[in-house]
């Protein structure tokens, strides 16, 4: 087995920010869940018969694979 | 009998695969680790299958089924898990890391008691895991063959043992990959039979606020009625958790190196993502459609017939008839089956290969007493996880399985992410942290609504929340930090004036 490297090694910029990225996307859920008064009306409206709140949250998922792929294309092995 | 069918298919199935990997599981290679052998494809496929378990399937559909679209707390958390993975955990795992999560946390802090403390920890989380896939399982086989509960998780229970006891990571692997296939398939088929059968997807919409008593704000958030607390320690506990979780992480040990193992659970995030998308848009919100106060779904109390978390198999029927219902049915079995056979192997790895090897002080010479430990390890957890099952049988799945990622959140996720990223981690400090996030979560879940109240009987719970994750995690990261800087001079002393693990 390899000997474990030095963690200062790591450089730390990238996966910081990108993890910022994916928290600051997924926020507003457990805020929005548990006070719903500040879901704005127009989330509620629809969009092709389907909740526009649907849609966004549809979307959300989108972005998180996203910065998924961001993550394993832009962090490398040198990284590590 | 179509229903019968497809199970007898599935068990075949499932054990012709695990007696072609016990040719192929030799040695600890074999049995903990697949041989390392796993293409990043396929190591992604069984990434999406380890997800997408009967907690998706089921117990999230039967949360929307009850309370609305806040079943999206339990699915977009594990997308940024994935994410915050990639970021920081799968390219180290993969280095640092053989056959355990103990060969990681000790790969810079080589001591027995840590590697102990990880196997129990380990041992621990899967457990929990372990037991709502198997509330799920008995569920399941009991609405369909009219079998009592017990009976019905004690068939699955011998399965899992059987797979693993022979066919090790090669066998839960393949079967895996396997189902997560099929499983894709048949989400991908319910979902259009449930467009199809409805007219489009506004139709079913429409459908579903006509059915359910919170009318169209089934599709908004609050339905769960969660203060802020535990909406964000919930969120937070899947997220972190996910980094935390032993029989996910360890898949990072089946392919070759960590390059491939980040390009998996890539690979992996992108499948979970469409799957639950399809979930949440479509199949949950038809489950309401189709399923609710329909006389035929319901048992004599009104309810769905099997709880609620058969509903989205009650779906199944609705749409696509004895067929399809046989087919959706099998496979969430073979979901289950997929799963606990993963979940196993953690949990046997961790007791042969942390705690035996680690306690006798064996070697490579003594792989064979080793591996033999593994599979008796094997058929002790499906006998505890039988037990536990029948005790929670009556418990939401996604709730339970969340109980397991509030564990891993605060045992394995701060301990992990200390050694790989801290060098100031001292052994003393990696134990206590750990341990302080095992046993503050264990006490807070025993003491919270899902088992003080439910599960124990008493009226109202000492700790309100069900999700204790934000206590729990700072807790243990909080007591690392202090007792390395307590323990680091005394460290650095015993490692002969060097002090390999104390930094910044």
């Amino acid at each position: 087995m390899p000997e474990a490297p030095e963690p200062t090694k790591r450089r730390l910029g990238r996966p910081l920010l990108l993890s910022l990225l994916g928290s600051v996307l997924v926020a507003p859920v457990p805020i929005l869940a548990s006070a719903p008064k500040l879901i704005p009306a127009e989330f509620l409206a629809t969009v092709a018969g389907v909740p526009v709140l649907s849609w966004l949250l549809i979307a959300l998922m989108a972005a998180l694979v996203g910065v998924a792929v961001l993550c394993a294309s832009t962090i490398s092995l040198s990284d590590d | 009998m179509l229903a019968m069918l497809c199970f007898v298919a599935v068990v075949v199935a499932t054990l012709a695969i695990t007696r072609w990997a016990a040719r192929r599981a030799s040695g600890r290679e074999g049995f903990y680790a697949a041989n390392g052998s796993i293409s990043a494809g396929q190591n992604g496929l069984a990434i999406a299958g380890d997800f997408v378990s009967a907690a998706t399937l089921l117990g999230t559909t039967a949360i929307y089924f009850a309370s609305g679209a806040d079943n999206v707390m339990y699915l977009l958390p594990f997308l940024l898990g994935l994410c915050l993975m990639l970021a920081w955990i799968a390219g180290p795992l993969r280095q640092l890391g053989r056959f355990t999560l103990g060969d990681v946390v000790t790969s810079r802090l080589k001591s027995p008691v840590l590697r102990i403390y990880s196997g129990v920890s380990t041992i621990t989380i899967s457990l929990f895991y372990l037991v709502a896939q198997l509330v799920g399982a008995g569920g399941l086989i009991s609405i369909l063959f009219g079998l009592p509960f017990l009976a019905a998780v004690i068939i699955v229970g011998a399965l899992m043992a059987i797979y693993v006891t022979f066919g090790g990571m090669i066998a839960a692997t393949w079967v895996q990959v396997i189902k997560a296939a099929v499983l894709l398939a048949a989400i991908g088929l319910l979902a259009v039979l449930c467009l199809v059968k409805a007219g489009g997807l506004a139709p079913i919409y429409e459908r579903a606020a006509a059915a359910h008593e919170l009318g169209a704000g089934l599709f908004s958030l609050g339905g769960l009625k969660m203060d802020l607390f535990s909406t964000v320690s919930l969120v937070a506990g899947l997220a972190l958790g996910t980094m935390g979780l032993p029989h996910l992480l360890i898949r990072a040990f089946t392919v070759k190196d960590a390059e491939e193992s980040r390009k998996s659970v890539a690979i992996g995030t992108a499948i979970i993502a469409v799957v639950l998308a399809v979930v949440f848009l479509i199949i949950a919100p038809a489950t309401v459609a189709f399923v609710k106060g329909v006389p035929a779904f319901q048992d004599a109390t009104g309810g769905v017939r099997g709880g609620a978390n058969m509903a989205v198999v009650h779906l199944a029927s609705a749409v696509g008839g004895e067929l399809l219902f046989g087919a959706i049915a099998a496979v969430a079995f073979a979901t289950i089956l997929a799963v606990v056979a993963g979940l196993t192997v953690s949990i046997a790895s961790a007791a042969s290969h942390d705690i035996y090897a680690t306690l006798t002080r064996k070697t490579v010479a003594d792989e064979g007493h080793e591996l033999t430990v593994f599979r008796m390890t094997a058929i002790g957890a499906s006998v505890a996880a039988v037990v536990l099952a029948v005790v929670l049988q009556h418990e939401n799945i996604a709730v339970l399985v969340a109980g397991a990622l509030v564990l891993a959140a605060s045992a394995n996720f701060p301990v992990l992410f200390l050694v790989i990223y801290w060098r100031g981690l001292t052994v003393a400090g990696a134990v206590a942290g750990g341990l302080t996030g095992l046993v503050s979560a264990l006490v807070l879940l025993v003491l919270g609504p899902s088992v003080w109240v439910k599960v124990l009987g008493f009226d109202t719970p000492i700790f309100p929340s069900e999700y204790p994750t934000l206590i729990t995690m700072p807790l243990a990261f909080l007591t690392a930090w202090l007792v390395s800087r307590f323990t680091a001079d005394k460290q650095a002393a015993q490692s002969g004036g060097l002090a390999p693990s104390v930094g910044r």
